[in-house]
């Protein structure tokens, strides 16, 4: 039996440079703890090119601790190549890890698995032309970052960012039994013909929206078939967490509020203010008192007070404060998240129209 | 509570400042500034900004430079104008509730009691319209063409997909047409392969029949040529001498046919001859046997005769038979030697011992007996009788003597009778011994013709020294059998000949010799010509295979050709536009969904504004009866006030008489009372906390018991509510009811301006 380990998109920057190694230390703890025979990181492991040139040295040190018996093999993915310009990426030394770059791909075999390591480019259309040799015996994995097009659809955040189509069809035609893909931040995995193709989502909390508990793939070779392949969560990644506080009459309820969530160290944590408040100067403040209480006990913390409108006389309003009066209520009954948001959007839509209103008369 | 107001600059006022307490009367005639100083008030509470009605009407009268303030400053532009001028200040003497924007004034009641100054059924209406599914609004336009246009790019986006379905079984077909083209290719090599073994193998088997064929030729050359030699040998039998064979044959045929009548009528002859010897030697028997008889008879007689004369004596001679016979061995011993021929000596016995026998025949052969007749005739008749039947055997009839010598005399006759038979007998005896001489010498004759007749045939045979007829057709049938086969060969030789395109056997056999030379032996074993048209069958059918292969080969070629470009030509871009439609019809299903969340949040909402319109109908139940509760205090309860719902039209005042009126049909006081009621009650709701009204000449229409209530009510309002009250009024009654009514009454009296 063999053993490797997919991940993807680690993102490793300097301006997160402590808990992106933290995470990596984690999978490399992972591989060591599997004894895994390969790991494969599936593109975007810097988070940009300066990135990986100023982390590869410390990188390389933290790859050292990998086991004796792991090959590691990665591909670039769109971010080592932002801001790289025409700088090679070739020269970038990350020591244990093989750091494919051949085009149109990269072939390793390694304990009897024939990687086919495809770093990223600017269009796979050509993929009809790639000469792919006659299969073995050994199973057939195909590395890969960019978007599975025309099957399922993998949300608009990571399509608006710069992607590239992977049509599912260049797995079969490599004959693959598993796809190692990147790129897609959020977990995937689809059955295909004869391929189970694979996003193991971001190894880290990168952007806002990267709700589920982050992880890698753990995959299991019996002769030359994928036998098992499960998903491992990395804790020290943390969760990106949303939460909603809808300011009301009195505004420092919200801290309150925020006082009953248990956050963990690593995580994202961003606070959506929404409601009416007297003045700027008091939003401003809320905002103060939020950051200070909630800041140092999170690795990241924003607020976002778009939807925080200020409306002097506003607590005196007998209309808002018979509306929020209503409106509280059925915010406590409320199950359902689509109900919430609901909720959540009339209260941001009547509230705005008192303002309106009142802004008129005024 | 307001302390203070300072007026720095405000129409004719400079520098003057007016102390308030919680019960305030400015007092003064006309044109004492009161207005002013009301305006002065608003100015303050309110601060109306920009281009409100309120504020230009200000700075046209007071001017951009006016300046006056309160104390303490928190109720500086604390209230909203319209509450003021619509609710709080009750000015000019004859009250009203000022409907500015609807004419449905309890709306704007419920507006500026509740919602500083908004309307909630208003803001319900816009939630509504918002959350309608009708079609003529924006929204619902909007998503109209959204929910299109995500039709249209989802049917691109499948009419995408399923073009790269078919361009991906194409290629998979391209595979599956490349594998089958190799196949055939395949199938076409090996079918050559075998089509040329095969015409390999039929060129060697052809030869090889060549091969034979000519030496099959050669060997009919000799066998030609053995059979000419052959019949040269025996040219004899080329002349057919089957006629003179067959007449020769005829001939002798003829003679014997005639000697074998010939031998039939000497046997037939010998036979008659036999038969005559026969009756000859029967009727010698029979005339013996007769003259014996008549001897018998005769003696008989003579006896009769002689008894009747003489007795009669007779001897009488018998054979001794076992004597005779032993003479007979006797005899036939005796001629034994002279049979076998030996010695002499056995000769002399031979002849001794038949001497012996005829003696003993004739000596001892025969018993000789002499009878004596000594009895008289009847007993000579009776013996003659007796022994004649002895003698006999038969028994004479006659008894008589002279029947009895008839009869014998009958006998003697008899005897004679048989004589002349046996002489007849003896003369046909003659005869047919003669006739038998002349058959014998006949088929003498005749054999000897029937000789001389085969001898011919014999000596013809010899002359071809044969033994038999038989043979002479066996030779001349071979014989033509022989030159009948030359003659074939000979003719199949000369077809061969002009085959080879030589003339003359000689040549041909030059020729073959030649061919033989010229090839080599085959490595295959010759066949027989239906292994070889099996073969060429096989060889045929295998070339037209391989010409239908080849065609469809070249079909699949042609197909493999276009599929190929069709798929290089349009796969690879397929999932670049299939992603773009994607995140496009992703963005138009977020805006839809955005649109119908909207709507629902925004029917969420209207729902709650439409529980908070249903919570104020409740509270201006309250205030209805709040009202009438005022109303009742200042017109001392002569009249009631009937609003079962809070609504302009429901209002309804029901004097003493019992007659109910409409507030338009109301007169001037009681209108004025029933408003006065409304304007505080609705001023109490309206404010939370500290509160204010401002009364400039409020009771202008009531009489002086009304009043005294609406003073009374107001001071309960003053001391229950911690309303602040300011009075302004020229009427020195109104001051004395105020001084009497209130407890602590701050008074100022004006005086005109510029003269105080
Ligand atoms: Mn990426």
């Amino acid at each position: 039996m063999r053993k490797a380990i997919h991940a993807a998109d680690l993102h490793v920057s300097r301006s997160e440079q402590q808990y992106s190694f933290a995470v990596f230390d984690e999978l490399i703890e992972l591989c060591r703890r599997n004894e895994v025979d390969l790991l494969l990181l599936a593109g975007d492991l810097f988070d940009s090119y300066p990135d990986a040139v100023a982390l590869a040295p410390e990188l390389r040190e933290h790859a050292a601790a990998l086991p004796e018996a792991c090959r590691a093999v990665a591909i670039p993915g769109n971010h080592e190549e932002l801001l790289r310009g025409e700088e090679p990426l070739e020269t970038i030394d990350l020591g244990r890890i093989a750091w494919a770059t051949g085009s149109p791909f990269q072939r390793y075999t390694v304990c009897g698995i024939d990687l086919f390591a495809v770093p990223f480019r600017s269009s796979y259309a050509d993929y009809l032309t790639w000469e792919i040799p006659a299969a073995g015996e050994d199973p057939r994995i195909v590395m890969m970052h960019g978007t599975l097009a025309g099957m399922w659809f993998s949300g608009l955040e990571e399509t608006e960012e710069s992607t590239v189509a992977i049509d599912p069809d260049v797995f079969g035609r490599i004959g693959a039994s598993y796809a190692a893909l990147g790129h897609i931040h959020s977990a995937h995995t689809e059955e295909l013909e004869g391929c189970t193709a694979c996003y193991p989502g971001s190894a880290r909390v990168w952007r806002r929206g990267e709700n589920d508990l982050r992880a890698v793939q753990l995959l299991e070779f019996q002769g030359t078939a994928l036998t098992r392949h499960e998903r491992l969560t990395l804790t020290s990644a943390g969760r990106y967490r949303h939460l909603e506080l809808p300011v009301g009459i009195d505004p420092g309820k919200v801290l309150t509020h925020v006082d009953e969530h248990v956050f963990d160290s690593a995580d994202f944590v961003e606070l959506a203010l929404s409601g009416l408040i007297e003045t700027q100067a008091q939003s401003a403040q809320l905002v103060r008192k939020l950051q200070h209480r909630l800041g140092p006990r999170v690795r990241r913390l924003e607020i976002d007070t778009e939807h925080l409108e200020p409306l002097s006389g506003f607590a005196a309003l007998p209309l808002a404060r018979h509306f929020l009066e209503h409106w509280n209520r059925r915010w406590q009954h409320a199950a359902s998240p689509r109900e919430k948001d609901l909720l959540l959007e009339a209260r941001r839509n009547a509230l705005t129209k008192i303002k309106h209103r009142v802004e008129g008369r005024r | 509570m307001i302390t203070k107001l300072h007026l720095e600059s405000f129409g004719l006022y400079r520098e003057v400042s007016f102390d308030l307490g919680p019960v305030t009367a400015f007092v003064g005639p006309n044109e004492s500034g009161k207005t002013t100083l009301f305006h002065a008030l608003l100015d303050c509470l309110c601060r109306p900004r920009g281009a409100s009605t309120h504020a230009r009407a200000l700075q046209s009268r007071y001017g951009k430079l006016r300046s006056c303030t309160v104390e303490p400053p928190d109720w500086d532009g604390a209230i909203p104008v319209e509450e003021f001028t619509e609710l709080l200040a009750i000015d000019s003497g004859a009250i009203t509730l000022n409907v500015s924007e609807n004419s449905d004034w309890m709306q704007a009641v419920k507006a500026n009691l509740f919602s500083g100054g908004i309307d909630p059924s208003a803001i319900t209406r816009d939630l509504r319209r918002e959350a309608s599914e009708n079609k003529t609004y924006a929204h619902m336009k909007r998503l109209k063409e959204l929910q299109s246009r995500l039709e249209s790019l989802e049917q691109e986006r499948d009419r995408l997909s399923a073009r790269r379905a078919e361009i991906l079984g194409g290629e998979r077909r391209l595979q599956q047409q490349t594998r089958e083209h190799e196949e055939l290719e395949n199938t076409l090599r090996k079918l050559q392969q075998d089509h040329t073994r095969l015409e390999k193998h039929l060129a060697a088997q052809s030869a090889a029949m060549e091969r034979r064929r000519a030496r099959a030729l050669l060997a009919k050359i000799e066998t030609v040529e053995e059979l000419e030699r052959e019949l040269e040998l025996r040219a004899a039998f080329s002349e057919d001498a089957e006629p003179q064979l067959a007449a020769l044959e005829t001939g002798m045929e003829n003679t014997r046919s005639h000697r074998e009548h010939a031998v039939v009528a000497h046997e037939h002859r010998r036979a008659e001859r036999e038969t005559a010897l026969r009756a000859h030697r029967s009727a010698e028997h029979a005339a013996a046997a007769q003259q014996q008889l008549a001897e018998a008879a005769k003696s008989l007689r003579r006896n009769l005769e002689h008894s009747r004369a003489a007795p009669i004596t007779r001897t009488k001679r018998r054979p001794r038979p076992l004597v005779l016979a032993a003479a007979g061995v006797l005899l036939a011993t005796a001629a034994v030697p002279f049979l076998v021929l030996t010695a002499p000596e056995s000769l002399v016995v031979g002849a001794a011992l038949a001497a012996g026998a005829l003696i003993l025949g004739g000596f001892a052969g025969f018993e000789q007996t002499v009878e004596h007749d000594n009895t008289p005739v009847e007993n000579a008749l009776r013996r003659a009788r007796d022994e004649w039947q002895r003698e006999t055997g038969e028994q004479l009839s006659a008894e008589s003597y002279e029947g009895l010598i008839s009869a014998l005399t009958g006998v003697e006759s008899k005897a004679a009778a048989a004589r002349d038979e046996l002489q007849r007998r003896g003369d046909e005896l003659q005869d047919q011994e003669h006739k038998l001489t002349e058959a014998r010498a006949a088929e003498q004759t005749a054999r000897r013709t029937a000789e001389a007749a085969q001898q011919e045939l014999n000596d013809w045979l010899a002359r071809y020294g044969l033994a038999g007829t038989r043979e002479y057709h066996n030779a001349r049938a071979e014989y033509r059998s022989r030159r009948q086969r030359r003659d074939e060969l000979t003719r199949e030789l000369h077809q061969a000949a002009d085959q080879y395109g030589c003339t003359g056997r000689s040549a041909l056999r030059g020729e073959l010799a030649r061919l033989l030379e010229r090839t080599t032996e085959a490595e295959v074993e010759p066949k027989d010509n239906e292994a070889l048209r099996r073969t060429e069958s096989r060889r045929a059918q295998l070339a037209q295979e391989i010409e239908q292969l080849r065609a469809r080969r070249d079909a699949a070629a042609a197909e493999i050709a276009e599929l190929r470009g069709t798929v290089k030509g349009s796969l690879g871009e397929i999932p670049e536009q299939l992603l773009d439609l994607e995140t496009r019809i992703a963005r138009l299903d977020r805006e839809i969904g955005e649109l119908n969340d909207a709507r629902e949040a925004a029917a969420i909402a209207a729902e709650i504004f439409e529980e908070l319109g249903a919570d104020f109908d409740h509270v201006l139940e309250d205030l209805a009866r709040d009202i009438q509760a005022r109303f009742g205090a200042i017109t001392g309860n002569e009249r009631r006030l009937s609003l079962p719902k809070l609504a302009v039209d429901a209002a309804e005042v029901i004097d003493a008489g019992g007659t109910a009126r409409p507030p338009a049909q109301l007169s001037k006081g009681t209108l004025d009372a029933f408003l006065l009621a409304a304007r505080i009650a609705l001023a109490l709701q309206a404010r939370d906390g500290e509160g204010i009204l401002v009364l400039d000449e409020p009771f202008q229409s009531l009489d002086t018991e009304r009043t005294l209530g609406a003073l009374k009510l107001l001071e309960h309002v003053h001391r229950e509510n911690n309303v602040q009250l300011l009075f302004f009024t020229k009427d020195e009654r109104l001051l004395d009811a105020c001084t009497a009514v209130f407890a602590e009454l701050r008074i100022h009296r004006l005086q005109l301006v510029g003269r105080a």
